[in-house]
C-alpha cells in the first residue's frame, strides 16, 4: 500500500502533466494554425474585395469619360463590413499619373503580426481623391466641381 | 453492496466508457463539422463558366449592333404576315420560329453568329401595351439555363413604315394600318412604338 | 459515502476523463473557429466573382446609344416635316422625345432601372433649298454674285446638281482667266477656297482651288453632274478636293459668283439661323431646321446612377 501511495501521486502528477502538456501543445499549435489561416483568408478576401472596388472605380471612370458633361455619376459597391471576423479600412491614393492605389488594411484582431495589407492598382482617366474609408458599403461618386472621383461610405442604406 | 468495492469497477467502467465515447463524439463531431463546411467549396461560378459567358455576350452584342446598323433587325420585325397573325414562315402554333432562324437577313446573321450546335439562343421582342409590357417571341430554341446571357437593344417603329412580304419586299400596308402584334403606343404621332429586342444565349 | 470516492490506490479515472473532455471541447472550439474562417473565405470568393458593376455600366451605355439613335432619327424626321417656325420644330421634337421616353422608360422599369430623357435645348440651323431645275443659281433678287450663308461653323449637307447646258464653256481659257464660270467660294476670313464649274466638250468640269492655291480638277462626262461637297464626290466618283470642310477654318461664309452661269438644283444645310427670312416663291428658300439637340439623360439603378447632358446630331444612322 505504501508503494502504491507514492506511485499514485507520481503517476497522478505524471498523467495529469502529460495530458495537460499535450493539450496545451495541441491548443497552441492549433491556434497558431488558425491564426495563420485567418491571415491567409483575410489576405485573399482583401484581394477579392479590393479588385471588386477597383472594378467599380473603373466603371465610374468609364461612365464619366463616356459623357461630355456628366452631372451625376455614382456607383455603389457593397463590400463586406467585416472580413474573417474583423473590420478593415481602405486607403485610396491617387498616384498622379493616371492610376489610383487602393490599400486594404485590417485583420488586426489576429494577435501578433499586426495588420494584413493588400494593394490593388486601378488605372483611371479621371483623377481620384486620396482618402480613407472604412470597409463596408461604399459609393464612388463623381465630383463635377473638381472633376474627380471620390470614394466615400454609402449612407443610403439601399442594398443593390 | 460489497465493502471491498467489487461492484465499482462495473460502474466505473460504464462511466469511463461513456466519458470516452462522449469525448470521442465531441472531437469527431467537430472535425466532421469543420470538414463538411470546407467541403462545400465553391462549385458555383468557376472561371471557365465566366469565360464562355463573356464570349456569348460579345457575340450577341456584336450581332445586335450590326443588325441595328444595317436595318436587318428592323426589317425582320416588319416581316409580319397580317392574315396569319404570325411572322412569315413561322410555326403556325405560336406564330414564332421554333428551332430555326427567320428566313431574313437577320436570320442569316443569327445563323452565322451561332454556328455551334451546342449554343442555343432565343430572341424575344418586348413591346408596350396600354398598361403593361408584353413579350412576343421571335425565335425559340428551348428554355434558357440560369447562366444564360441576355443582351438587349431598343428600336423605334414608325407608323409610316411598311410590312414586308414573304420575299422581304415592302407591301402596301403600313404599320399604322396593319394588324400588328404590337399596338400603336403613340396614336396621333408618326412614332408607332418602341420595342426592346432581347437575345438570350446559352450552351446546351 | 464510501462508494463515491475512487480508491486512493488508483489513478483518478474520472479526472482523466474530465481532462479529455476539456481538451476535446477546446479542440472543438478551435475547429469551429477554423471552419468559420474558411467559410468566410469561400463566401467572399463566391459573392465577389461578378459582383463588379459592369452589368449596370453596360445598361447605361446601351441606354445612351439608344437615346442617341432615336434622337438622331427624330431630328431627321422633324426636319423633313413641314415646319415654318423654329418654335414648331422644337415643339415637335420635344413631343417625340417625350413619347419615346415614355415607352423606353417602361422597358427600363421592367428591368429594374429608372431612366429619363428630355429635351433641354436645340441649336437652330437653316436649310437652303433651290428646287427648280430650270432656274439658275441667282438669288431671289436676281444677283449673280451673292452670299448664300455667312458665319457658318458647320455645314451638314451641301449637294448640287448642275446641267451641263447651263454652264459656261471657257473655250480654251481656264476659269481663272475667263472669269465668268460659276463659282462657289468659301471664305473663312483669312483664306478662300473656290470651286469653279464649267463645261468642256461633253464633260462637266470642276476646278477646285484650295486655300494654299493648289488646283485640282475633277470631271465627269454627263449631261448633269451631282456634286456632293461633304462626301467629296462628283456623280459618286470620289473627288476629295471637294471637301472644303477639311481645308477652311471654322466660321466661314459661302458665296456664289456668276450664278447666272449655272442651272440645276442645290441644297445645303448650315448650323445657324440665317437672317434671311424665307423667300416667298423666290429661290432659294430658307427653311428652319434643327441642327442639333441637347438632351438631359438619366439612368438609375440601385447600384449605379448616371445623369448627363448629351448633344445629338441628326443621325446618319441608316445606311
Amino acid at each position: 500500500m505504501t508503494d502504491r501511495g507514492v506511485s499514485t501521486v507520481v503517476s497522478y502528477a505524471l498523467i495529469l502533466g502529460i495530458v495537460a502538456l499535450l493539450t496545451t501543445g495541441l491548443l497552441f499549435s492549433m491556434s497558431g494554425f488558425v491564426d495563420g489561416q485567418q491571415r491567409d483568408t483575410t489576405h485573399s478576401t482583401f484581394e477579392v474585395v479590393g479588385n471588386t472596388l477597383a472594378g467599380d472605380v473603373a466603371v465610374a471612370d468609364r461612365l464619366v469619360t463616356a459623357s461630355e458633361q456628366p452631372q451625376t455619376v455614382s456607383v455603389t459597391s457593397t463590400l463586406p463590413d467585416r472580413v474573417a471576423g474583423s473590420s478593415y479600412v481602405i486607403d485610396v491614393e491617387d498616384t498622379g499619373d493616371g492610376s489610383a492605389v487602393l490599400t486594404l488594411r485590417g485583420g488586426a484582431g489576429t494577435g501578433d503580426g499586426g495588420d494584413v495589407f493588400t494593394t490593388v492598382t486601378v488605372r483611371t482617366e479621371t483623377p481620384v481623391e486620396s482618402t480613407t474609408v472604412e470597409g463596408g458599403a461604399v459609393e464612388v461618386r463623381y465630383d463635377s466641381a473638381n472633376e474627380t472621383l471620390v470614394v466615400h461610405p454609402d449612407e443610403s442604406g439601399v442594398i443593390p | 453492496m460489497d465493502v471491498t468495492g467489487r461492484d465499482r469497477p462495473d460502474d466505473r467502467g460504464q462511466a469511463l466508457t461513456l466519458e470516452a465515447v462522449v469525448a470521442a463524439i465531441f472531437i469527431l463531431g467537430s472535425v466532421a463539422f469543420a470538414l463538411q463546411l470546407v467541403a462545400v467549396t465553391a462549385n458555383t461560378g468557376s472561371t471557365a463558366d465566366e469565360g464562355i459567358e463573356s464570349q456569348h455576350r460579345g457575340v450577341a452584342e456584336g450581332l445586335l449592333d450590326a443588325a441595328v446598323e444595317d436595318g436587318s433587325l428592323h426589317a425582320t420585325l416588319r416581316y409580319w404576315n397580317e392574315t396569319d397573325g404570325a411572322f412569315h414562315g413561322a410555326d403556325p402554333n405560336g406564330g414564332y420560329y421554333v428551332a430555326t432562324s427567320p428566313p431574313t437577313e437577320f436570320g442569316a446573321l443569327l445563323d452565322r453568329s451561332f454556328e455551334d450546335r451546342h449554343v442555343r439562343y432565343n430572341v424575344n421582342v418586348r413591346y408596350a401595351t396600354a398598361n403593361d409590357v408584353e413579350t412576343k417571341r421571335l425565335v425559340v430554341h428551348g428554355t434558357p439555363t440560369d447562366d444564360a446571357v441576355r443582351v438587349t437593344t431598343d428600336l423605334t417603329l414608325y407608323g409610316d413604315e411598311q410590312l414586308l412580304a414573304a420575299d422581304e419586299t415592302p407591301t402596301n400596308t403600313t404599320l399604322a394600318e396593319a394588324d400588328f402584334f404590337a399596338p400603336d403606343a403613340v396614336p396621333g404621332s408618326d412614332v408607332y412604338t418602341v420595342v426592346r429586342v432581347e437575345v438570350i444565349v446559352w450552351t446546351a | 459515502m464510501d462508494g463515491l470516492t475512487p480508491p486512493a490506490g488508483e489513478v483518478s479515472r474520472t479526472d482523466r476523463g474530465q481532462l479529455l473532455l476539456v481538451s476535446a471541447v477546446a479542440l472543438a472550439v478551435l475547429f469551429v473557429t477554423l471552419a468559420v474562417i474558411l467559410t468566410t473565405a469561400i463566401h467572399t470568393e463566391t459573392i465577389a466573382t461578378g459582383a463588379s458593376e459592369t452589368d449596370n455600366e453596360r445598361a447605361v451605355v446601351t441606354h445612351q446609344a439608344s437615346v442617341d439613335r432615336h434622337a438622331g432619327e427624330s431630328i431627321e424626321r422633324v426636319n423633313e416635316a413641314d415646319h415654318d417656325t423654329y418654335e414648331s420644330l422644337e415643339a415637335d421634337l420635344r413631343e417625340r422625345i417625350a413619347a419615346w421616353n415614355d415607352l423606353s422608360s417602361r422597358h427600363d422599369g421592367g428591368a429594374g432601372a429608372a431612366s429619363n430623357v428630355s429635351l433641354v435645348a436645340v441649336t437652330e440651323g437653316t436649310r437652303i433649298v433651290h428646287e427648280d431645275g430650270a432656274e439658275d443659281f441667282t438669288n431671289a433678287t436676281g444677283e449673280q454674285s451673292w452670299t448664300v450663308a455667312d458665319d457658318v461653323s458647320a455645314t451638314r449637307d451641301f449637294r448640287m446638281t448642275v446641267t451641263r447646258q447651263s454652264l459656261r464653256a471657257p473655250g480654251g481659257k481656264s476659269c481663272d482667266e475667263s472669269g465668268d464660270c460659276f463659282e462657289v467660294t468659301i471664305d473663312d476670313g483669312t483664306d478662300t477656297w473656290t470651286m469653279a464649274v464649267s463645261a468642256a466638250q461633253n464633260e462637266v468640269v470642276v476646278d477646285v482651288e484650295n486655300t494654299s492655291g493648289d488646283h485640282t480638277t475633277c470631271s465627269v462626262a454627263n449631261q448633269s453632274a451631282e456634286i456632293d461637297l461633304l462626301a467629296g464626290t462628283i456623280e459618286d466618283t470620289p473627288c476629295p478636293a471637294l471637301r472644303f470642310v477639311d481645308d477652311v477654318e471654322s466660321s466661314y461664309d459661302i458665296h456664289y459668283g456668276n450664278a447666272d452661269n449655272a442651272s440645276g438644283t442645290y441644297t445645303l444645310t448650315v448650323d445657324r439661323r440665317l437672317s434671311e427670312s424665307p423667300a416667298v416663291g423666290g429661290s432659294p428658300s430658307y427653311e428652319p431646321v434643327i441642327d442639333d439637340a441637347t438632351l438631359a439623360v438619366s439612368y438609375r439603378t440601385p447600384a449605379v446612377q448616371y445623369e448627363t447632358e448629351r448633344r445629338v446630331l441628326p443621325g446618319d444612322f441608316d445606311d
